[in-house]
């Protein structure tokens, strides 16, 4: 039988497991937000998305999205993209290519080139505002551990 | 001795691109603007869209283009062009029109394959209608499959009637 669980078993065996963020508003400029905490090792993250739940700020506010490794350098995950107005059940999508963050309206999260996820290390996915504008956004990133008992967690 | 169960061909085309919607075979839309006709109507949440093809039958394409083009149109916001147009005209019977779902054009080819392309669809799309727009009125006749995921509980996919 076709039940709802039966069919997020088949997703997970897709995308891996899902981690959800609450809706919040976009952080404030110059403070880097952690929105994920990696544990326990390594982990590919197969999708990560934001969908705006109230309308961006329509005057320039930019956000980018980085990976804070506990030991090491940071690496930026998606570089930075106005978003200003983008409207409600608009879309972010962390590709994890370093090039600028993938936005689209309401209507779909576009494919992009790469074919696998990004791979990243113990300590979290933080996300970066170039000014302090309204709006808020919700976030599903989905991951498969690489070593054992490696886990994600919202913020 | 123990013998493995096998598991079933439809589990594991499942477990490999996702639960399958199709829309049976009809003549194209005729000058029909964004957000186009219907092929399929996504409900109760995002899907990951793992492929999304179009298959020409009974009818070949008109040998003038129709300027297809599809787009998904959610419940509620602005339509987003998953694949954009390109020159179908004389498409032959058993040809294809895939979607990549990055927003560029059709991909087209002849019956003996849909060509791998280096955007795989690995599109996500809300609750809505995913619509193939045509620019003209032209004849010819296309079936259509779409392959995915659900990312929420109880989203689902359905071809429309034709």
């Amino acid at each position: 039988m076709d039940t709802n669980a039966s069919r997020a078993v088949l997703t997970a065996g897709r995308l891996g497991f899902r981690v959800s963020r609450p809706t919040a508003a976009l952080p404030t400029t110059g403070v880097t937000t952690s929105y994920f905490t990696i544990t326990g090792g390594r982990v590919e993250v197969t999708l990560l998305i934001g969908e705006v739940t109230t309308v961006i700020e329509g005057s320039d506010p930019g956000i980018s999205v980085t990976s804070r490794a506990t030991t090491g350098t940071a690496v930026v995950l998606n570089s930075t993209v106005d978003i200003s107005s983008l409207e409600a059940g608009g879309f972010i999508r962390v590709d994890g290519a370093g090039s600028a963050l993938v936005k689209s309206n309401a209507g779909a999260v576009l494919s992009t080139t790469l074919s696998s996820g990004f791979v990243v290390p113990t300590g979290n996915i933080a996300v970066i505002a170039t000014t302090t504008k309204t709006g808020s956004v919700k976030w599903d990133l989905w991951y498969f551990p690489i070593d054992e008992g490696a886990t994600v967690t919202a913020a | 001795m123990y013998t493995q169960p096998t598991p079933g061909a439809s589990f594991i085309k499942d477990l490999g691109k996702g639960f399958t919607a199709s829309r049976a075979a009809d003549t194209l839309p005729q000058s029909v603007a964004d957000p186009g006709e219907a092929l399929f109507t996504v409900t109760g949440g995002r899907v990951f869209i793992t492929r999304l093809i179009g298959t020409v039958v009974t009818t070949a394409i008109e040998g003038t283009d129709p300027v297809l083009s599809v787009t998904s149109a959610p419940t509620t916001g602005t339509a987003v062009v998953l694949a954009s147009t390109v020159n179908a005209s004389s498409l032959q019977i058993g040809g294809h029109l895939s979607v990549e779902g990055d927003g560029t054009a059709l991909v087209k080819s002849n019956a003996g394959a849909v060509l791998a392309t280096a955007t795989p669809c690995g599109c996500v799309v809300p609750v809505g209608n995913i619509g193939l727009i045509s620019g003209a009125s032209k004849t010819g006749s296309m079936k259509w499959d779409l392959t995915y995921f659900p990312l929420d509980a109880g989203a689902a996919v359905v071809g429309t009637a034709v």
